[in-house]
């Protein structure tokens, strides 16, 4: 179901970025260019950051950046920016190398991609796959 | 007992801790039955709507307030999951 969502087109891998801000507007990219997205989206995920802290960062090196869809998301989607060197979300260690973004339409209709990526992001071998994968082909073979 | 998790906005990490919770009490060998799990957002997340409420540790100062808390420090980590619900069993004399 992730290889569905995560085409090769839906990922990103990039050595650094400045930051946080920047990480959320990139990774969002694929999805605003194909309009699955409006760019009111990114912008309130980056607010929901500001207002709300750090939660995305739900685990060590994984953020999943979200936000109510309050009419600016056009099809649920997935996209994933792959960094070789973390960025930090805020103080402490709130930091990322796998930054997923998730657009939901409802509050339904994500749950099968969110029920799945749990599922891979809970197995830490996958995970260090995942942040150690030097290629799109090498991220979509770690994917069900 | 019903446990709320609450995020940011209801979407995204709750989800993920109920379906943990859900795997948890199977764990624990806890009667399904008797717990009822549910996610909300923090705006819409009132006292009345859990037990216990769970969060991750940055919502931690706004979701204290609404009563019994149980704080994660990783949202994914399925075993701190069940060790912090397991332990306020005991605390609460249900195991």
């Amino acid at each position: 179901m992730l290889k569905e969502y995560l085409s090769e087109n839906n990922i990103i891998i990039k050595e650094e970025i400045e930051d946080w801000e920047k990480a959320i507007a990139l990774a969002s990219s694929p999805l605003l260019e194909s309009r699955k997205i409006e760019k009111g989206y990114v912008e309130e995920m980056i607010d929901s950051v500001k207002r709300l802290g750090p939660y995305i960062v739900i685990s060590p090196q994984i953020a999943i950046a979200h936000s109510r869809p309050n009419g600016m998301v056009n099809q649920v989607s997935l996209s994933l920016l792959k960094l070789n060197r973390p960025v930090n979300f805020s103080a402490g260690d709130y930091e990322a190398t796998l930054i997923f973004v998730l657009a939901a339409i409802d509050n339904e209709q994500h749950l099968g991609i969110l029920r799945n990526l749990a599922e891979m992001l809970s197995d830490e071998e996958k995970v260090r796959q995942l942040i150690n994968a030097q290629s799109k082909y090498e991220i979509r073979n770690l994917l069900d | 007992m019903k446990f709320l998790v609450v995020c940011g906005h209801g979407l995204g990490s709750s989800f993920m801790i109920e379906m943990n919770i859900d795997q948890a009490v199977k764990e624990l060998d806890l009667d399904p039955g008797t717990m009822d799990v549910d996610h909300s957002d923090l705006g819409s997340a009132s006292s009345d709507m859990g037990d216990v409420f769970i969060c991750g540790r940055d919502l931690a100062d706004n979701v204290s307030g609404l009563g019994e808390t149980i704080v994660l420090d990783n949202i994914l980590d399925k075993e701190e999951l069940k060790n912090k619900i397991e332990q306020h069993l005991q605390e609460k004399g249900m195991l």
